[in-house]
This record gives structure tokens, sequence and C-alpha cells, in this order.
């Protein structure tokens, strides 16, 4: 990285996986892609960081769910070495006394282990197919760009065929119409009575956000969830989180792409009103005609280009976006398999998830409001070494930890209280597997600041801004901006803050460039 | 055997509504209702010889002269006044009021941030123009997506080409309203914390949801969906019948009756007698069968459906969608009389704002927590109250200089977290009301003369009304629009039900809350129309 001014055909701000995925569709068209990445190393909320050298660690999200088949296939990710260590992983719910349950996401199998232990087996069949055929109604809703269209008509004709066709399977529609704007809180209190199931629904249909299950269109995000799931289901990539990003890195530098570590932003280059470049924070300039943003719309618009390039309407509107998450991150090497009492190895490998009931999910996220700890939290725990034994050294073992409902701003400070936090999160890891901290050799914790300041993930809210069933309509994150492209011409937005929305999909990036390549190819640059 | 056209179950606000409706076609209707006073959820009450108020609503019938028009109200000696919205209290120096003049309006809030005054114009402007979109909405079934025909193929055309012409940025705000937080959608307008938590209270009133739930903002948009109270660039004002609930029943009662038809109270109907899934007439509690050939519930859709017919007679899913139907109490009610007006602390004794009620629900933060705890069902220490004296709109409510005061305390648990209500805990609720009044208005303890309090279950008991839910069905859009009472496709979807002739007509229905007694001529309207097809036919 040397001289002032370098050309590119396109610069790509943060090199998360959508600003990876948009590079390397960009570089797949021919364009020479530049790709500036303020940390140490690429991959974003998904990279893989290390922990004394010898454990590679998931950083911020630790499963793979959704990653997009057609973004696997277009890119060829296979054939440059991306594979699952493990898919199709059950979620285990831990019970406090030792019932623990085991859904594997086949709906016999589940109604057979459930019913067998008395726990609701026919009620989840019906909750489940309900979920279902909400989420297949939705799924090509998401997996295609927004409903943005050039015209009004087209848009309105659009808007008409999605939301009233009557050739788009009645039952799944009315299904979704009718959940949409539910809490979650309020389709478990009609479906389910296993407190086990209230819980993990509950924490599902709420992980990344700060509402509570008892707001309004929770119901929706889990739908959300369940929609974009991609077929290998839950998985674990190998070589950790992290082997997405080297990945993606790599076919980015077959095709003349660069990626710059350690380089941040300071600001969009501008000409006049058209964005030009970006200058680094340690002065570089670099130039392109075409500039992506994975960052936040926010941080992005406001920050990067400045709010008088903008209508002060749409800056007033992104300043006001709250800062959403409430998640917290630890990561533990250990230096054995701690036991977890009641469960099968091949269990202890899958998602499990601690959340014993709806109630404590909703007290959670009551505390987490007014800026308490959470007695008990609620968590998702991934033990990647299971799968990848070469992520640790030999007999050691990860335990990545996603906590839920942590506040933004902790009474007292988080400077004060991290260590207090973390010993809760321990202990209530230990409810299930006493002997935890026997191996604990040392461990990383990152709180919703932390999140914010390291990998620049908003309070931990890493879908970039609230999601509500309205974003479908193309209206994701603001109407402006909904096309990828903003109003600054030759600025487009890849980040999860697009259309349609977080998770490791890696759609944001690929229908950011594809809207790159089709504006170029209508003649103009934007 | 006694025979009418119609008979309207319950004379709640919306059943004498649609009766009146009905009547005025031509129909000879007779209306039943089980409890001495007519008037439903907003029915009065004397709560001490020679005071009466609003016995379970903090304000009893509020008029929207959309819903009575063509009826003649006026005619009928309805006196209708236009009173001020209301005060919020948060301290005896910090307290705000919405004001019918946009002058005065603009001042009042400029008083607490400068820039305030302005931001009310544009508020004002934008919630206009959102009901403006919303209101045709309201004026009939709401269009169903899945509901086939030409008329619904039309109205989905209509919604589409509308939603086609909105410009990108006004979809957004269109849509906003809908998704979003009271709290949001404030900010985007507002910088004083005092003016956020006065507008957010007064769209609290009896809800469910707090300033920061999502998809609570439309709230926000109930005072400008009423119509006709809005002849200056102020605050929407309140139309209020004086002399209250029974006023405007007795007009509607006396457009019944001027008909042909009758309103028999203390007559309590006890089952619906079907024939091949169609109606046939009523059976009474005293054993008295009167037949009909339209009938129509003003009961809630739970109690409808649940109540009134025999389970096996139905179709499965609709005594299943009633049981789904969620009524939640979430509020408790005092109402007080009192020997003189009270002062308030601050405020002066003339504010015309006084007229349309007092809000001491603290600031958006505590009005979160607030309704955080009650969805832990936990009884308010720190209750938060709407108050309204209905005898200031008209005096005659009370003896000469003597007051009545309704005060509706809001986020209170149906079910307490540690068991059922005791007369233990009732005592503490009330204490806590009575303190925070006190501290507002200093010296009331020793005005009043009488007091009673209701908690949900003892309105359930008393009325008949599930939940003691005044709402009728939660306000959520999960059971709005479409989707109340149950969700569209579902049978009993809008006014008609899976059951020939027999209707929905209560606040269960759409609009609801939205607007008061609207489904009532709403139903109406949906019955005379069916007629008239089956006429043509």
């Amino acid at each position: 990285m040397t001289g002032d001014r370098q050309a590119y055909d396109a610069i790509v701000i943060g090199g998360g996986h959508n600003g990876l995925v948009a590079a390397a569709y960009l570089g797949r068209a021919g364009k020479r892609v530049l790709v500036l990445e303020a940390g140490g190393i690429v991959g974003g909320g998904a990279l893989a960081a290390e922990l004394q050298h010898k454990y590679t660690l998931p950083a911020v999200s630790h499963l793979m769910d959704g990653l997009s088949d057609s973004v696997v296939k277009d890119l060829k990710l296979a054939r440059h070495g991306f594979a699952y260590a493990a898919s199709g992983l059950p979620t285990v719910a831990l019970d406090p006394d030792g019932r623990h349950l085991v859904l594997t996401g086949k709906a016999k199998d589940d109604e057979a282990f459930l019913s067998a232990r008395g726990q609701d087996g026919a009620k989840w069949t019906g909750f489940a197919r309900k979920l279902e055929n909400s989420a297949a109604w939705l799924s090509p809703l998401l997996n295609r760009p927004p409903l943005v269209a050039a015209s009004s008509a087209a848009r309105g004709k659009l808007m008409a065929r999605a939301m009233f066709a009557e050739a788009s399977g009645e039952r799944a529609r009315e299904a979704f119409l009718s959940l949409a704007a539910k809490s979650i809180s309020d389709w478990v209190h009609e479906e389910l009575e296993a407190p086990l199931l209230g819980g993990l629904v509950a924490f599902d249909a709420t992980l990344g956000s700060t509402d509570a299950p008892y707001d309004a269109g929770t119901a929706f995000r889990l739908i959300y969830r369940h929609a974009l799931k991609a077929k290998s289901g839950v998985a674990i990539p190998r070589g950790g989180m992290g082997a997405l990003a080297e990945t993606l890195v790599a076919l980015i530098e077959g095709q003349r792409g660069e990626v710059w570590a350690e380089a941040r932003a300071s600001r969009i280059l501008m000409d006049g009103a058209t964005a030009c470049g970006v200058v680094l924070d340690n002065g570089i300039e670099v130039s392109a005609p075409v500039v992506l943003s994975g960052a936040a719309p926010r941080e992005t618009l406001l920050r990067l280009v400045g709010a008088r390039y903008l209508e002060a309407d749409l800056a007033d509107r992104l300043s006001l976006g709250k800062a959403g998450g409430a998640t917290a991150k630890i990561n533990l090497a250990l230096d054995g398999m701690p036991g977890f009492r009641g469960l099968t190895p091949e269990q202890v490998g899958g998602r499990i998830v601690i959340a014993p009931s709806l109630d404590e999910v909703e007290e959670s996220a009551l505390s987490a409001r007014a800026g308490a700890l959470p007695l008990d939290p609620v968590m998702e725990i991934v033990m990647p070494t299971c799968h990848d034994a070469e992520l640790a050294p030999s007999g050691h073992h990860i335990m990545s930890i996603l906590v839920h409902q942590v506040p933004y701003e902790v009474e007292g400070g988080w400077d004060a209280r991290r260590e207090e936090f973390v010993q809760r999160a321990i202990r209530t890891v230990c409810r299930y597997a006493p002997d935890a901290t026997d191996y604990i050799l040392a461990g990383e914790v990152l709180t919703p600041p932390d999140l914010e300041t390291k990998y620049g993930i908003r309070g931990g809210d890493w879908h970039q801004g609230g999601l509500n069933p309205f974003d479908l309509l193309g209206l994701r994150p603001e109407p402006e901006l909904a096309g990828y492209a903003t109003p600054v011409s030759g600025l487009y937005l890849c980040g999860a803050g697009c259309h349609p929305g977080g998770g490791v999909t890696g759609l944001p990036g690929k229908f950011a460039a594809e809207t790159v390549l089709e504006a170029e190819s209508r003649g103009g640059r934007a | 055997m006694e025979r009418h056209d119609a008979i309207v179950i319950g004379a709640g606000l919306n059943g004498l509504t649609a009766a009146a409706h009905l009547a005025r076609a031509g129909l000879k209707v007779l209306v039943l209702d089980r409890n001495g006073r007519a008037g439903g959820t907003a029915a009065m009450r004397v709560i001490a010889p020679g005071f009466t108020g609003p016995a379970w609503s903090l304000r009893g019938a509020v008029i929207d002269p959309e819903t009575y028009a063509g009826l003649g109200l006026a005619e009928a000696g309805l006196r209708v006044r236009a009173v001020d919205a209301g005060i919020g209290w948060l301290g005896p120096d910090e307290w705000t009021a919405s004001l019918g003049s946009g002058t005065a309006q603009r001042a009042e809030f400029a008083r607490h941030a400068r820039e305030d005054g302005d931001a009310w114009r544009r508020y004002r402007r934008d919630m206009l123009r959102l009901a403006d979109a919303v209101s045709p909405s309201l004026a009939m079934a709401s269009p169903q997506p899945g509901e086939a025909g030409l008329a619904a193929f039309g109205r989905r055309l209509g919604f589409a080409s509308e939603l086609a012409a909105w410009p990108r940025n006004d979809m957004a705000a269109k849509l906003d309203i809908w998704t979003e937080s009271i709290a949001t959608i404030l900010d985007r307008y507002f910088t004083s914390p005092l003016v956020k938590a006065h507008l957010a209270g007064a769209a609290l009133a009896g809800a469910t949801v707090g300033p920061s739930s999502p998809m609570s903002a439309w709230r926000l948009l109930v005072p400008f969906l009423r119509t006709g109270a809005d002849a200056t660039e102020g605050s929407p004002r309140l139309l209020l019948p004086v002399g209250g609930t029974d006023a405007l029943v007795k007009c509607l009662a006396g457009i019944v009756e001027g008909a042909g038809g009758e309103l028999r109270m203390e007559a309590e109907v006890t089952d619906v007698k079907l024939r091949d899934r169609q109606v046939r007439g009523v059976l009474l509690a005293d054993g008295q069968e009167i037949a009909a050939s339209v009938i129509v519930s003003d009961l809630d859709f739970k109690r409808t459906i649940l109540g009134l017919f025999q389970w096996k007679d139905l179709p499965g899913d609709l005594v299943e969608a009633a049981g789904r139907f969620r009524m939640k109490g979430a509020t408790a009610k005092l109402n007080l009389a009192l020997d003189r007006l009270p002062r308030i602390a601050g405020v002066p004794r003339d504010c015309p704002a006084l007229a349309g009620g007092l809000r001491l629900m603290g600031g958006l933060a505590e009005q979160d927590k607030a309704h955080a705890r009650w969805h832990m069902n936990v009884v308010p220490e720190d209750p938060s109250l709407s108050v309204f004296l209905p005898s200031i709109v008209d005096p005659a409510l009370a003896p000469p200089g003597k007051h009545v005061m309704s005060v509706l305390v809001n986020w209170v648990p149906e079910t307490p977290h540690d068991g059922p209500w005791t007369d233990e805990k009732k005592d503490c609720l009330t204490a806590a009301v009575l303190e925070k009044l006190e501290a507002v208005m200093p010296g009331l303890r020793e005005i009043v003369r009488a007091q009673e309090t209701w908690l949900p279950h003892e309105v359930e008991n008393e009325t008949g009304l599930t939940s003691g839910d005044l709402d009728q069905g939660e306000m959520t859009l999960d059971q709005m629009f479409f989707n109340r009472p149950t969700p569209f496709g579902a049978p009993g979807g809008g006014y008609a039900t899976p059951l020939r002739n027999f209707y929905l007509c209560s606040q269960s229905t759409h609009p609801g809350a939205l607007l008061p007694a609207r489904a009532g001529a709403n139903t109406a309207a949906a019955i005379l129309a069916s007629m008239k097809r089956r006429q043509g036919a």
C-alpha cells in the first residue's frame, strides 16, 4: 500500500463477509477491487480471532445457518476450499433438571422425542409447521433483491403480487400475515406448554436485538430466521468461522483484487456530489468510481460521507436510529472437555441453548432494559472443537458463548462489572457442566460496547438496525437507500443494514454487487 | 312467540348504534341487555347519591360525528361539547397541555422547548395526512387479502394503486406509523421530554403496550381520526356528550323506540337458537324465547362465541379462534365523589385543557417501566393514572359545586404474579392511587366523600366483559384490521360470521378502539347491504 492515489474499479469499505462477498462478485465480473478492513483480520462479525495464537476462536457469530446456497454456488466457494466441518447440527435446550430437549429439525423425530418425554410433541409439530409455512412464503422475498422497482407503477404491481396474489400459497400467506405482527410470547402462549420450548423459541426470536419476547413483531423475527435457513442447516465451517472470510480473500486476490487489513476508512472522498474514493485515517487516499460500504448505513452516510451531502430529512432519520443489540460474547479456551450432565458427546457438539423458560427470557430482557446484569443470563453455547480438532491444541477445546439480553450500558459501568458478568455467565454454564471451571485456561469477553469498538457492530446488533415485516416491501434500511444505491452518486451500501438483513447470508453483498454491475451495464455510474 | 326483525344482544354503544341505524332503515329492532344501565363499557354509575360518572371507562362516551351521521342526534336532543384534550403532569413546574387553539398549542409546547412549537405544526400536519390515509378503511369491513369476489378485488386494486402512488418517503412514513414505537415517532419531532411524555401518556390510556413497544405508534393517530373536532391548528378536541354516556344512550334509544323498536334492560340472553347454522332467535335467562331473522351481538367476541352457543353447533375453528382471541385486563378503575374541585399543584384553576383530563404517568422511562411490570403481573406501587372529571363538562353530574373524579389506573395486572387479588392487595392499590393523587392535588383526601375501586375481574363479574378488557380484545396489529377478531380467511372475520344472519358488532371487531362505536355503524351497514343484495337477487 504505497503511493497516495491508486486507481481501482471499486472500493469496498469493511471486510465483513458481506463486503467480501460483494468484492468477490465484482471481481468475478472482471473488476479490480480493493477491500478496506479496519481491523487486523478480515471477517467482520464472522471472523476468527486468535487467543494466545493457539486457539482459533469465533469472534462474534459462531454458527452458520443461512449462508445463501446461491452465493456458495455462484462464487464456487467449495472449489476454493470452503467446507463445513459439521452441518445439520441439533439444537439442545438445556433443562435445569436434566431433562434436556434435543431437536433435529426433522418433524417426525422431534415429535417422537418430545412425546416420549411428555413435552408438547404434537403441539410442537403444529407450531413448527406454521413456522415453516410462513417461512416458506417469506423465503422467496428474502432471496431476491428487495421490491424496489424503478417506477411506482411497477412497485405497486410487485407489492400487490407479493401481498395478495391468489397463487402464492394461500395457507402460507395466511399464516404469515396473521403471525407477522404478533409477539413471540403471545404465539408461545397460544401453542406451546413446555417451558423449555417456550424459552428456546423466545430466545431464537429475540437473539441479536433488544426486543423483549412480548414485543410485537418478535414472531416475525423467528419466521425471518427460518426463511433464511440454508439447506445445510446449522453448520460450523472447517477451519473456524474465519474460514469463509479466508476463502473469500483468497478468491478476491486471485481476481486481481486487494484486501488491506488495518485500513480504517476515515471518510469517503467526494467530487462534488459524487463519491470518488476513500481517505484512510492514516491519510492515504484511494480512488475509484464506485465505493461500496459494508458499514452500517448510519455510520456510512453520517460519518464517512457527512450529513451535508444528504437531504436533511434522511440525515435526521439516520441519526435517530436506535442503538440496537444486547449481545455479549465470551470465548473460553479449555484444556479438556467439560462434562455436560445428561448430554452425549454428539449432543455437546450441537447448538446448546440455555433459556429454561419464556419467563426467564422476558426477565432477562427487562433487566437489560433497566441496565442491570441478568442474574441467570440466557445464552447459546457452541464448542466448535467437537467438530474441528485443529482449532485448538490436541485435547483442548473452545467454548464460544453468545450471551443474550445484556445491557449496552450497565449500572456502574462495564469496567467495574465485567468480571461479575463473566462469573455469572460461567456460573450458569456450571449449573449444567459443573466441572467447566476446572478446564478454563484463558478467556475473552466482549460486552455490547466492546463489539461496537472492536468490530463496528453497533451494540452487538448484527442486523445493523431493526427488522420488521414492512422491510420486505423494500424499505430497509430507509426508503431512499433500499436499493443498495444511495443518494450519493457512486456510493452503495452492501452490509447487513440492507435487505435482507443480518446473519451470515452473503445476500446483501451479492445484491449490492449485482446492483453496481447493472447500473454500469445501463451505461450510468449510478 | 314474540318476533322481531332484528335482535341486538347488548346495549353497549356499538349495539345501540347498530340498532339505531337498523331502526332508521325500517327494521323492527329489539335490544336486550342483562345489566340495569345501558352503555356497555362506557356505562355510567351512581357513585354516591347525586354523583354520577363513567363506571368502568375513563370518559364514557366520546363522539365521532361520522359514526352517527344520518341519525340526527342533535335533533334528538343531544348536546355535545368540544373540550381541549387534557394535561400531562410530571410536577408543579413540569406540566403541559393539549390545547385546541393552534397559537396557544404552539406557545405551550415552545414553553418547554423553543423548537417544539414549530414541531407541533409539522407533527399535526403529518398525523392528519396519515389519518386521512387510514380513514377510508375504518368505515367498512377491512379489505380481506384472501377474500374473493369483484368488490374485494376492486378494494384490493385500489389499495395497491394507492400504495404505488405514494412517494417512497411518504410511504415509509405511512408504514412507520404501524411498525415503530411511540417513542421513536415522537423523537422525530419533539425535543422536550415533557412534551413527549404528555403525548405518549395521552395515547397510552388503557393500553397493553408501553411507549417503547414496537408497533405502538399508531396510537398517536387516534385523536386525529375523529373528525369534526379540528377547526384550528391546535390539538384535536374531544367531543363529549353533555350528560355523559346516559345522554347518548337516551338519544339512541329514542331513535330505536321512535321507529317502533324496543330497549329491554335486565334481560339476559343465555342462548342463540340455531337451525342448520342459521339463527332463529334467542333464549332469555327467564326461559322466554324470542324469534328474529337477524341477530347481532355486541358482547365481546370470546363471550359471544363461547357463551351464547352450544359449541357442538359451531364450526370447530370458530370456537378455536374465539379461544385464541386475546383479551387482557390492563386497567383498574377508581371512582371518587368530591366535595369540591381539587386544586392541581402548579396548574391554574381555569386551564381549559383540564376539561379533557389529567395524566399522571411520569416520563417515557417510567411509562415503560410501568408497562414492563404489568407484563410481569406486578401490582403497581407507583400507579400510572389517567384522570377525568366529568362534572367539569356537565356540572349536573354532581350536586352544585361538587365533582366526580374518574381515575383509570393503567397497567394493572388481571391476576398478580403472587396469586389472585385479595382485599388486602386491592386496598394497597387504592391507597397507592390516593397517595399519588394527594401528591398532585394537595388536600384531596379531605374532600373525598365516597370512593370505589374496580379491578379487572370485578369489571368482568359486573358487566360480563371478558377479563375486564375495555378494548374488548387487545389492540395489537395481529388483532387489528383484517385480523380482527380473527385472521382473515378464518371463519368469523369481519362482521358477518359463518352462522347465517348472525353478526358481530362489538369493539372486538374492526376498527375496535380506533373509533368509538364505529364497529356498530359498520355492522349495520353490512347487514343492510346484505339484505339489499338478497332482495335484489
